[in-house]
């Protein structure tokens, strides 16, 4: 008898044509112009994103006010700016978004836009919003995207040659995106409070009971299960509801009214605009092509597949889908100690609160003081420390720092953190006898947090 | 998309086989919040505003009538009407919002800013200067009027002769006006404001439950920081207690004030004879839990309350009163229960500004 390796190599050649073949499709020319849509339509989102900062008072309360800021842990040396250079900053990120917009001296603006941006949303952990996040991930990818070779003043002005064509792959890139957000913010959502409980929608949805005609009706336990299995269904099914001509407009008209419903209902600013613009770009070349109309002759100048972009493409697409899941590194539970949960499209998931009271402590004397967190913090700040451990720990480091003890060494500080997650009674989240001095940051997991008890 | 589809049935098989079994949970209700702003603005607030108003009203006439003649008499009922006067301002202290809520401040910051600046106080008595045009708060209000009416550290006699100076009778008028014309204004912008109020039914952070609520909880932290924390020497930087800190220092009325505050605490989160936030509580998700140890926590702070023994608060502070102490305890436990707890069921911010969240 004769042993053929039949299997191994057969299935080894069948995979080979399969990724040749995808990565044939990805250098395919695909028409540029939805990337000339994405790129006018963030530009001026974001341009009007600064105005609206400054119009909400956000950037005088959030980042002139405050004596103290928290930091990503590994982030520490990105500090704030004396007033006028964080003006300058904001200013900055206003004019470069416009940049974009309009493809004006578009390979500086954005590297400005992505610098400045990633500046102010490092500047303080308490204020991080998935959707800033998105903003952060979308910019960089813009550094990838030439979406200036067409519909700007760049090729106006000749500074760069006009193009119809790009490479399938940067055509398809912030698709992909906006995918991986839906897809991951869905399956976040498979969990038992989500699904079977239906919290926090339970929660928060009888705060708008005074709506008209659907206000009863949104005050039943049974509307947050109905809405969480839809939010759920939506998330993980848009992506690839997107993706098929025939349905694609009804999924778009369910999309918009998923953002425009959650829009009304949660303070989430502008990320529903910012994600029901986005999604344009799953609509077909055609589409796009109605927007911005060129002559046939243009549309066939092509940029060059990029392989080198491609492959920085690849490692981030590889990285982006793996971050979400660090979590299962940490003994958990994520909800409750929070390991892992930042920087993974968790978003609107969970009502979580905190009330967190600090004592200072002379180890010499015995005497001890009581924290009034407003006195260092604004609103957000402390309702977001209240129940973040990591925060809690900088805050409490500042606090001991700030405080020195008459004979010059700090103070011990401890913290008695009272937290309530999805309507449970609350629970203390680490032990108030730890002097939190004694303790730093890490990535490893916090052992010196309380396990959780999950019934109600 | 066949491919597609298969995979999306196993991540969310996987997904589903990931969740567990729990105590089933109390579900929610359906809560009328226009009832319960009604009743708030009609049968607490407004009442509230009024009579603080009214007894503002009466102690600026017997502070005009003590100041032209100064008399024993006309001063025992200067000092009766600002005993009434505080305690009604005490309750109305938890409403500071909307109307009681100004770009200089709110109205127990323009009138009951503590402790007094006795010091400042006499130098502006000095140089004639009633005009308050200042930021300085602790040189008016009822606080200013404790110090000249009350003055511990002088006899009747003393304080009746130093009212014969036109300076600081003058001064004294001027504060019973300023403190009538800040309740006045409150009480008229009242009945311009009120079904602007009882018509904002969301939960949203300008809608009326939310200031009302974030007014209430302020007010609350209110007693336990600075009422009691700020003279017990517990805020950072204190290197021992101050009694002399205690809010109504001269007539000694600071304890009555922190026992009348809490009470009125009480009432505003029980809505006193109507629907109010413990019914908000009780509507809500779990809201049964959340409102038992509410309950609980509370008959602590009372029995705490009535354990105090019998000496003006600035003693208890002086003596470092281990029953003072376990208020102080009491009120720190009750915190989480208003606070954290009380906004999360209730889906409010703790703020009076929006901002954006995911």
């Amino acid at each position: 008898m004769k042993w053929r390796p039949c299997w191994g190599s057969r299935l080894h050649s069948a995979l080979t044509t399969v990724i040749n073949g995808w990565i044939d499709r990805l250098k395919q020319p695909a028409d540029i112009r939805p990337l000339v849509t994405l790129r006018v339509a963030f530009g001026l989102m974001m341009a009007a994103a600064v105005v609206r900062s400054y119009l909400m008072g956000f950037v005088e309360a959030q980042y002139l006010q405050p004596e103290f800021h928290f930091h990503y842990f590994g982030w520490e040396w990105v500090k704030p700016l004396p007033d006028f250079g964080i003006h300058a900053v904001m200013v900055l990120m206003g004019v470069s978004a416009l940049c974009i917009a309009f493809g004006a001296m578009y390979r500086l603006s954005r590297v400005l836009f992505l610098l400045t941006f990633s500046y102010v949303e490092l500047l303080d952990a308490a204020y991080y919003l998935n959707h800033y996040y998105f903003v952060s991930l979308m910019a960089f990818t813009l550094l990838i995207l030439p979406a200036h070779h067409a519909f700007s003043i760049d090729v106006w002005l000749k500074r760069v040659t006009r193009a119809g064509k790009v490479p399938f792959w940067m055509r398809s890139l912030p698709a992909f995106w906006l995918g991986m957000v839906y897809f991951y913010a869905g399956l976040a959502k498979i969990n038992t409070d989500w699904l079977m409980y239906g919290l926090p929608l339970q929660i928060w949805l009888p705060s708008f009971s005074h709506w008209p005609l659907v206000g009863t009706l949104l005050a039943k336990p049974e509307t947050a299960i109905v809405f969480s299995w839809a939010g759920m269904l939506f998330d993980v099914s848009i992506p690839f509801l997107l993706q098929i001509s025939r349905i694609r407009p009804l999924a778009y008209l369910v999309l918009l009214f998923f953002h425009l419903l959650t829009g009304l209902m949660f303070p989430i600013g502008i990320f529903p605009v910012v994600m029901s613009v986005s999604a344009l770009v799953f609509f077909s070349d055609r589409f796009h092509a109605r927007i911005w109309r060129i002559k046939p002759d243009q549309v066939a100048t092509p940029i060059p597949y990029r392989k080198q972009a491609l492959r920085l493409t690849g490692v981030l697409i590889l990285f982006q889908l793996v971050w979400p899941w660090r979590y299962l590194a940490y003994p958990g539970p994520l909800f409750w100690k929070e390991e892992g949960y930042r920087f993974s499209w968790r978003v609107m998931l969970m009502e979580k609160a905190g009330t967190a009271q600090f004592y200072l402590r002379d180890p010499k004397s015995g005497k001890e003081w009581q924290v009034r967190n407003r006195d260092y913090l604004n609103d957000t700040q402390e309702k977001q420390m209240s129940f973040q451990p990591d925060l809690i720990l900088q805050f409490a480091h500042y606090l001991g720092r700030k405080h020195p003890m008459p004979d010059g060494r700090v103070p011990e500080v401890r913290a008695e953190v009272w937290i309530t997650l999805n309507g449970r009674p609350g629970q203390l989240l680490f032990s108030p006898s730890l002097n939190l001095m004694n303790l730093s940051d890490s990535f490893a997991p916090k052992r010196w947090l309380n396990p959780w008890n999950s019934d109600f | 998309m066949r491919s597609l589809l298969r995979t999306w049935i196993v991540l969310m098989a996987f997904g589903l086989a990931g969740c567990s079994d729990d105590a089933q949970p109390v579900k929610s209700g359906n809560f009328d919040r226009a009832a319960m702003l009604q009743h708030y603005a009609d049968s607490l607030i407004q009442p509230d505003f009024d009579s603080l108003n009214y007894a503002a009203q009466q102690l600026s006439q017997r502070i005009e009538a003590l100041s032209f003649q100064p008399d024993a008499q006309k001063l025992s009922e200067a000092r009766n009407q600002w005993h009434n006067t505080y305690l009604l301002w005490i309750r109305s202290s938890i409403w500071m919002f909307g109307p009681a809520e100004t770009s200089l401040g709110s109205l127990r910051e323009l009138t009951g800013t503590f402790p007094a600046n006795s010091a400042r106080i006499e130098q502006l008595i000095a140089s004639s200067d009633t005009a308050f045009q200042n930021f300085e708060r602790d040189t008016r209000g009822l606080f200013a009027l404790d110090y000249l009416l009350f003055n511990r550290s002088k006899s009747d006699p003393q304080l009746l002769a130093e009212f014969s100076n036109s300076g600081r009778a003058a001064y004294l008028r001027a504060l019973g006006k300023h403190l009538l014309t800040q309740t006045s204004a409150v009480k008229q912008k009242w009945i311009a404001y009120r079904n602007d109020f009882v018509a904002s039914v969301g939960t949203d952070a300008g809608s009326s439950t939310t200031q009302m609520y974030n007014a209430f909880l302020m007010s609350f932290e209110f007693s336990k920081n600075f009422r009691l924390g700020l003279p017990m020497g517990l805020r950072p930087g204190q290197q021992q207690p101050e009694p002399d800190k205690v809010e109504a220092l001269h007539s000694q009325q600071g304890k009555l004030g922190l026992e009348v505050h809490l009470n009125a605490i009480h009432r505003a989160y029980t809505g006193g004879l109507g629907i109010g936030f413990d019914d908000y509580v009780l509507a809500s998700f779990n809201g049964k839990t959340l409102y038992d140890s509410t309950v609980n926590q509370w008959n602590r702070v009372v029995l705490a309350k009535q354990t105090l023994p019998a000496v003006p608060l600035d003693e208890l502070v002086r003596q470092q009163s281990v029953a003072l102490q376990e208020l102080h305890t009491s009120l720190n436990r009750m915190t989480r229960f208003y606070k954290s707890e009380m906004a999360s069921l209730l889906g409010l911010t703790i703020t009076f500004s929006s901002n954006d969240g995911d």
